[in-house]
């Protein structure tokens, strides 16, 4: 009697005591990107940010709690078109050499709601690119997949996996790429697609 | 006896239609068709040219859908545009004849 007591109040304070999990975004599957799109005059460019690394420490107890910081290595853009590649990472539009990394640094979360294993919620967070940083706002999905890192690795990994999701459109104005120019050829408008997955090994 | 004049240029006397414009008009129609069939195999893209071809893949776990890409050509509008302008200023240069030379006033009353 006294041993079961013992366990159970070991843990409840383990369950009360829950830290928040730390999760690791740089996928080794390499399926982690951020897409963007733009119009032109042909057809939408669509390309892929593939460098992306960061932690997000998201408590599945408290969601609202999440913080977390996504980089995003500036010289992995890439569109189709090899050509248009190189113009892309130029100095001309996002000088990948000059400003090497685009992030976003999450500030808090709002309107935060949970069901099962998906949390939506408002988020508001530091977005720099080009070495400019302005405040963006966007709705975020969040995913937690307990102990699911053991099926997209290798049997035996334990641990949990995080998968966040969501939108948003920037001016490129904003961010000093090439402001009032050749915007009847290419949008001013640039729509930022994360699907991204961060895993967090059980020791 | 009359002489038929050689089908060569003349500035003042143009007579019939000298052999290298017509290989240059069939020239620019062949290359105008092997443009189009050429852009129209590859993929008929009316969008820009491609070097690299996105695949879009679904993670099974995550379902997440991310992109691969792969290596392969498929010229876009742009360059079936530059391929048909080209063969257009190839035929239109058959058609440039050099202006007759104004005669030098007679001499002669």
């Amino acid at each position: 009697m006294k041993k079961s007591l013992l366990l159970a109040s070991l843990a409840l304070a383990t369950s009360l005591s829950a830290a928040p999990i730390s999760f690791d975004f740089k996928d080794p599957k390499g399926v982690n990107a951020i897409q963007f799109q733009l119009d032109s005059l042909l057809e939408p460019i669509v390309g892929t940010a593939s460098g992306v690394s960061g932690v997000v420490s998201f408590d599945p107890a408290a969601p609202a709690t999440t913080t977390g910081k996504i980089v995003v290595t500036a010289d992995s853009l890439k569109v189709p078109n090899a050509t248009m590649t190189g113009h892309l990472v130029s100095e001309a539009w996002i000088d990948a050499a000059k400003n090497p990394e685009i992030s976003f640094e999450l500030v808090k979360l709002d309107n935060v709601k949970t069901s099962g294993t998906t949390t939506t919620a408002d988020a508001t967070g530091k977005f720099t690119l080009k070495g400019v940083t302005k405040e963006v706002s966007l709705p975020v999905k969040l995913t937690y997949l307990a102990d699911a890192l053991e099926k997209r690795t290798k049997p035996g990994n334990k641990g949990d996996l995080l998968v966040v999701r969501g939108e948003f459109t920037i001016r490129r104005g904003d961010f000093g790429i090439q402001p009032g120019k050749n915007e009847d050829k290419v949008s001013t408008d640039i729509k930022l697609s994360i699907a991204i997955v961060g895993s967090a090994p059980k020791a | 006896m009359a002489t038929t004049p050689p089908a060569t240029e003349s500035a003042t006397t143009p007579v019939g239609t000298p052999a290298w414009r017509v290989l240059f008009r069939m020239l620019a129609a062949f290359l105008a068709l092997f443009c189009f069939a050429f852009w129209a195999a590859a993929g008929w893209n009316r969008g820009w040219t491609k070097t690299q071809i996105p695949v879009k893949q679904v993670d099974e776990v995550t379902g997440i859908e991310f992109v691969t890409y792969k290596q392969h050509f498929m010229p876009g509008v742009e360059l079936l545009s530059l391929g048909l302008f080209l063969c257009v200023v190839l035929a239109v240069i058959t058609f440039i004849r050099r202006k007759p030379l104004s005669l030098p006033p007679s001499s002669h009353p």
